[in-house]
């Protein structure tokens, strides 16, 4: 690759200094993903850099949170489109401002139900409902790579039980993989598919009733809500799989006394979003593991008669907190902003969005996916 | 090593001009600190190679801030593109971390909005990759290049050969 700097006359010194492609890198890591897919064609090093260099996709990713270009990723239950935003549009606090959407084209596989979507790293694992049951796809929206897993039903001969197997996803950073785990819905049967490999690979049961929704992926683990029966009484259990070991441990709960949670990541913490007809608590734990370590973080309030499921909560860098809320009023569900630190809640003026929505977020990356089309 | 009893240290510029700067503002240089690391007796003067006044005028500027806390306050927004990249080569060469950093974010945020030409000649690259290989390239990631503002008479796929 040739080379110049214009501009500075004088000797380069005798000194070890950087190497200038190193300049080059600082400068692309710092790019959105779009426009390095563009500058692949500058020369034949940088597409090699672009695509084909996993140091610099980890460089890259590490700038992508720092400068947070994250998106966020929607879809209404029952369409077939999977619409994208900037993260930061979402959150803006200028006055009539509308979110910006974008289409975001997607093969037939995923054109069926959209049940779930958990994102690590910029990938995404999509849960998809047909009517043989669920089945999970990979993609990364950065890169417009999409990924189907080895048919789960292949793995254990029983077609039946995995009609309703939840999947979630996660990175083990320990051997540097990504992992896909699957619970079957109706037994504690756990699977784990390594993204680069061919199959699935059985693992411990699960440790107590299998959980509805997929795990947060925090401190290192898939982070399950899940039941546990004692008494004759359904209580919720907190269950982290830790991905390097694939072992479960219970994690202990804060006492709460509220009806419905979901669980969320911030900081790289776990957190509750805990909810009854009249409020929301997010409470978040500090230290991984350690039940004094559960500190309340906000308290959102509601107005009139709303009543919230926030199914996905998701809490911004600046303590603004999204999530989902059903009005009674004009019976639609809404994406709510509530800032923390002002108390005010915005409704995002957003078109296209009517009905049960799914989110997701993803951090712009270019981690490619093995065997993607 | 070197032991001045003066707080300044003295660097010559490639265009003759000498400062005297403050011992805290030369160790952000790691460049210079290695230099004065390595003399065996008092160092007079600092020559310091690819580096021009108006660059220390800048670099002193940021000093000046970021010691006052004020370091957001920074712009090089009156600078145009190519005296922006030679300012980030001579802080390159002086190895100034932070100032670095604030540099490559700067020049990344402005070649954000232009087209792959533009690019390519802002680093002097040559394209080494053959008609048939660039096209299939673009032809790849052909959505990439759509809906972005890209000022359009520098594209330049318009005046390929």
């Amino acid at each position: 690759m040739a080379l110049h700097s214009n501009g500075t006359t004088g000797t380069i010194a005798s000194l070890p200094s950087l190497p200038l492609e190193l300049v080059e890198e600082e400068i692309l890591s710092r790019l959105p993903v779009k426009k390095l897919l563009q500058l692949r064609c500058i020369c034949k090093s940088w597409k090699s850099l672009i695509s084909d260099d996993p140091k610099f996709a980890k460089k890259h990713l590490r700038m992508s949170n720092i400068l947070k270009h994250k998106h966020l990723i929607m879809n209404v239950l029952g369409d077939r489109i999977l619409w994208d935003s900037p993260l930061s549009s979402v959150f803006s606090n200028v006055s009539n401002h509308t979110v910006t959407l974008t289409e975001l084209n997607n093969p037939i596989s995923i054109s069926r139900n959209i049940s779930e979507i958990c994102s690590c790293d910029g990938i995404l694992c999509f849960t998809i409902c047909e009517e043989g049951g669920q089945s999970a796809v990979l993609c990364n929206p950065s890169l417009r790579q999409y990924s189907t897993l080895p048919p789960l039903k292949n793995h254990r001969k029983r077609e039946y039980d995995y009609q309703n197997a939840v999947y979630s996803f996660g990175y083990d950073h320990v051997n540097d993989v990504y992992k896909v785990i699957a619970i079957s819905g109706k037994y504690t049967e756990v699977d784990v598919y390594t993204l680069g490999t061919n199959n699935w690979r059985s693992i411990q049961d699960f440790p107590y009733c299998p959980p509805c929704n997929h795990g947060v992926f925090v401190g290192g683990t898939v982070t399950w809500l899940a039941y546990e029966v004692s008494n004759r009484n359904i209580s919720y259990v907190i269950v982290s799989l830790d991905l390097k070991t694939e072992s479960y441990q219970k994690i202990p709960q804060p006492d709460l006394k509220k009806d419905h949670w979901t669980l969320g990541m911030f900081r790289d913490c776990l957190c509750i979003f805990a909810s009854n007809k009249m409020l929301l608590d997010v409470w978040i734990m500090q230290e991984y593991g350690i039940k004094e370590s559960w500190t309340k973080l906000y308290n959102v309030p509601y107005v009139g008669t709303q009543c919230t499921y926030p199914r996905t909560g998701y809490i911004s860098d600046d303590d603004q907190v999204l999530f989902i809320l059903y009005d009674l009023i004009d019976s639609k569900y809404k994406l709510v902003v509530y800032n923390s630190k002002n108390g005010n809640m915005n409704i995002p003026k957003i078109q296209q969005m009517d009905g049960f929505m799914i989110l997701g977020v993803y951090v712009e990356s270019l981690i490619s996916l093995p065997c993607s089309y | 090593m070197a032991s001045s009893s003066s707080n300044l240290i003295s660097l010559k510029t490639s265009d003759g001009t000498v400062f005297k700067v403050e011992r805290a503002l030369a160790k952000t240089m790691k460049t210079v600190q290695a230099i004065i690391e390595e003399a065996d007796a008092n160092i007079y003067m600092i020559p310091i190679h690819n580096v021009f006044s108006h660059h220390m005028d800048m670099i002193i500027d940021y000093y000046k801030l970021s010691v006052a806390g004020k370091s957001k306050e920074f712009s090089v927004e009156k600078l145009d593109n190519d005296e922006l990249k030679d300012f980030l080569l001579a802080v390159h060469y002086l190895n100034m971390e932070d100032l670095f950093e604030v540099l490559t974010q700067a020049v990344a945020d402005r070649l954000e909005k232009k087209s792959v030409g533009y690019v390519r000649k802002y680093f002097g690259i040559e394209n080494d990759f053959t008609p048939e290989e660039y096209a299939a390239i673009r032809k790849k990631n052909d959505w990439a290049f759509k809906g972005d503002d890209i000022e359009p008479e520098e594209d330049e796929e318009k005046q390929e050969e």
